[in-house]
Formats: structure tokens, sequence, C-alpha cells
């Protein structure tokens, strides 16, 4: 379900907003959460929302420093303010909409409705570019992992998969070889992607040239050419099978 | 008057549509119309009669109160004397300060929050004080927006002072300092402004 957050500094909007995405039964569920600058970035934190709709003025500054606040911006951004000076200001933080105080629900719906279209077209491009990035063709490359003994490099050949234990992973290499390295397996997969390496679930990171075969049992699973067996994830189910098509 | 303020006011009566609270919305309606009937009448005027501008602060404040859920508390302290005596006033002098307070002072967000009005004679003078425990001048100006609109508000409201000293020969003043002077949070305005009065009588005339 898609997640919206309102963040305003008044009670009265942060609720009639809510009410008002309600109505548009689009399935998507409202927050009325954050009512200055601290509490909304930390709303943006703990809700991970997908949509935010966004005050401009509050007591301890402004809905600019929230999204400065904010490494990463995962989510699309509609600006609501009784204030039209800041219209272009709001573009160059990449807004999606920019909404006036008092809000006409026609409006509102037209921006939660192309919100809904970004959020899909932004899901879609990423597995594209994870396709993508899969099937083309292997360069040689090699890899540095660095051990408190060793430094080993090894070829990307080489890997069968790694495997995520809190802030290490463990690389299972050919010739039942295992490199304990004191990196998240996340570090690894930004790396990896576009070598043929699939996250095929929140602790497996695998090579798609050692897969032996899927079984279906137990909720599915990754057989690789070692004999090791990793479970995937269905949320990559059909990504999995997309690229095992293209091999 | 920040032109904000009307569209935010806009904003509330929606949401009580949106409750379906036909009560509030109704009476939101009836002082917002009030209020304006009273600026637009009002506004273009050098004086007028303290008690339209005692009523003028009052239904402003309330449509703010509600706009804030009643989050801040207001009073205003008119001196009998000036009202028998029909005192005049030049119309919102007081207004800007007040504005202040709610925005920049962020009344809302405070316990307990509060702005006294006090409008007393004194040595042939009008004695305006305006209080509030909101956040203070030092906090608001870290915000700069909020540091220019203050700074208008004291521009505006002190050459309106200057002109009247002008035409009536008087030393009238505008003096800000912090309400709380240790803590240096709210704020304190006072304004002092010639005496003037209208008996019913002149005026009809």
């Amino acid at each position: 379900m898609i997640k919206a957050l309102i963040i305003d500094d008044e009670n009265r909007t942060r609720d009639l907003i809510s009410k008002m995405i309600n109505s548009f039964a689009l399935g998507i569920e409202a927050i009325p959460a954050g009512e200055n600058v601290q509490s909304g970035i930390q709303a943006i934190l703990d809700y991970k929302p997908d949509i935010v709709f966004l005050d401009i003025q509050m007591p301890d500054g402004t809905g600019f420093d929230v999204l400065k606040a904010i490494p990463e911006k995962t989510f699309e951004v509609i600006f609501i303010t009784a204030h039209e000076e800041f219209a272009i200001k709001a573009i160059k933080f990449s807004a999606l909409d920019y909404l006036l105080k008092p809000v006409d629900p026609s409006e509102l719906q037209a921006a939660v409705e192309k919100a809904i279209k970004a959020i899909h077209e932004k899901k879609e491009d990423s597995q594209f570019d994870a396709l993508q990035n899969n099937i083309q063709p292997n360069q040689k490359r090699r890899l540095v992992l660095k051990t408190q003994e060793s430094v080993y490099v090894i070829g990307l050949d080489e890997i069968i998969r790694c495997e995520a234990d809190r802030n290490y992973t463990s690389f299972f290499l050919t010739g039942g070889k295992k490199i304990l390295v004191s990196k998240t397996l996340k570090e690894y997969e930004t790396m990896l992607t576009g070598h043929n390496f699939l996250r095929v679930q929140q602790s497996h990171l695998i090579n798609l040239d050692y897969v032996d075969r899927y079984d279906k049992g137990n909720g599915g699973s990754v057989v690789m050419k070692d004999g090791s067996e990793v479970p995937l994830s269905p949320a990559k189910r059909d990504i999995f099978f997309e690229i095992l098509e293209k091999l | 008057m920040n032109p904000y303020f009307f569209f935010n006011a806009m904003s509330v009566i929606q949401s009580y549509i949106y409750e379906n609270d036909t009560r509030n919305s109704t009476k939101f309606l009836v002082n917002f119309s009030r209020l304006m009937r009273l600026i637009l009448e009002n506004s273009p005027k050098e004086f007028i009669p303290i008690q339209t501008e005692e009523e003028i602060l009052q239904k402003y404040l309330e449509t703010q109160k509600l706009r804030f859920e009643d989050r801040f508390e207001f009073e205003i302290n008119v001196s009998p004397e000036i009202v028998t005596e029909h005192a005049m006033i030049p119309p919102m002098i007081t207004q800007p300060f007040i504005e202040n307070a709610i925005e920049h002072g962020q009344l809302h967000t405070i316990e307990g929050g509060f702005i006294h009005v006090t409008m007393v004679k004194q040595d042939g003078m009008l004695q305006i004080t305006i209080e509030d425990n909101g956040i203070g001048r030092k906090s608001s100006e870290q915000n700069k927006k909020s540091s220019t609109h203050r700074s208008m508000a004291m521009q505006i409201t002190s050459d309106r002072i200057d002109n009247l000293n002008k035409k009536y020969k008087t030393d009238g003043k505008l003096v800000v300092e912090d309400f709380n002077k240790k803590l240096e949070t709210g704020t304190k305005v006072l304004i002092s402004l010639p005496y003037k009065e209208e008996t019913p009588l002149t005026a009809a005339l």
C-alpha cells in the first residue's frame, strides 16, 4: 500500500488533508504526523513514506529544511502552503506539485494520482535497470576483500554467493573457500549489481552463473552449483525468472 | 495584515466542512465576515473609537485561536475611563505586533501561551502594552523571514507614531523589549500615542 505522510504545523490541516486523501479511495494510507521540521524528519525516517505532503513555513524552520536533512529521497514531494512565493524554490527541490491553501480537492486528487504514477514508473525503471545491467556481457573483473589477516584478490567468476551476517559478509567461493569480511551485504550488492549478481533475499546475494536449479519446495529456493541452498524472497521471484530467461 | 491570514482562515473553514461541523463552520464564517467588515470600514480612517479597535482585535484573535485549536489564550483590557471618554486610536496599530506574537512567537507551541493587550490613559497619553510569552525575538531571529517580518512591523508602526507626533506635537514612542528579560523569551511592546477623544456629537458632525 502506498503511504502518504502529511507534515504541517497545524493539526487541522494534517487531519483535513488525510480526510481528503481517504475520500478519494485510491488505496493510499494517509499518515498525519510531523508538526515541525524536527518531528517531520523523524516521521519520514519512521514511516518511510512514498509520498510526503509538506508545509513550508513551520515553527522551527521550513519544509525545505526537512528535505535537506533527508540524504536519500525515496519519495515524491507535494508542497501544501498558503504562500505562493516559494513555488520556484519548490521546483528546484524536485517537488511533484505545489498546492495552495485552501486546497482544492480535485487538485489534490490530481496530485495524488500523479504521484502514484511516478512511483510505479520509478519501480519499473529500477527493475528494468537491474535487468539491463544483469544481461550485459560479463567483463573480467576482480574484487579485493580485506580481512584482518589478509588481502584477497578474487575474480568475480570465483564468487558463488555472498551471505549477510549482520555487519559482516561471508563470501563462498569456488573450491569450497570461504572469506568473512567486515562490510555489509548492501555495499557488495551495490558493487556487484550489473555483474550478473542478484540479491535474491535479504541476506543473500548470488552469482547467477552458478545457479544449478530452482526448487519449488519450502516456499522456493535456489540451489547453487556447490550444493548450497538459498531462499528466494517472493518479492524477487519475478525479476529472478526474468533474468534466467535472458541467460 | 499578512495576506496569508485570509488563506489560512479559509482553510480552517474548509476543515470544519470536512468534519461536517455546521455549528463551528457557521460560527467561524460569521466571526470572519464581521472582522472583514470592520477592517474594510475602519482601516482607511485616521482614528477610530477604541471600542471598535477592541472588537477588531477580539475577532482577529478569536479567528487565530480557532486556527490553532485554542492552543493559546488572550486578554484585552481597556481601562474603563477610556471607553466612557470616547477615546480614539489609529486603526490596527497593535495588530502587527499581535500577529508577530502568533506567527513568529509560535504561541501555539508553548505551554500556556498567552497574549495580553492593555490600554490605559497616563500623563495625557494613550499607553498600550502588548505582551506575549512566545519564543521571543532572539529565537525567532534565527528564522530570516521572521526577523524581516518583525522589523517591518516595527518600521510601519514607528512611521505612524512619528507622523502623529508631528501633527499633534506629542512625544509618542514605540519600545520593544523581551517579556522575560532573564530568559530572553516573549515580547513586550509599549506604544504611547497622543490621547484623542471624540464625543458622539462631534463624531456625528
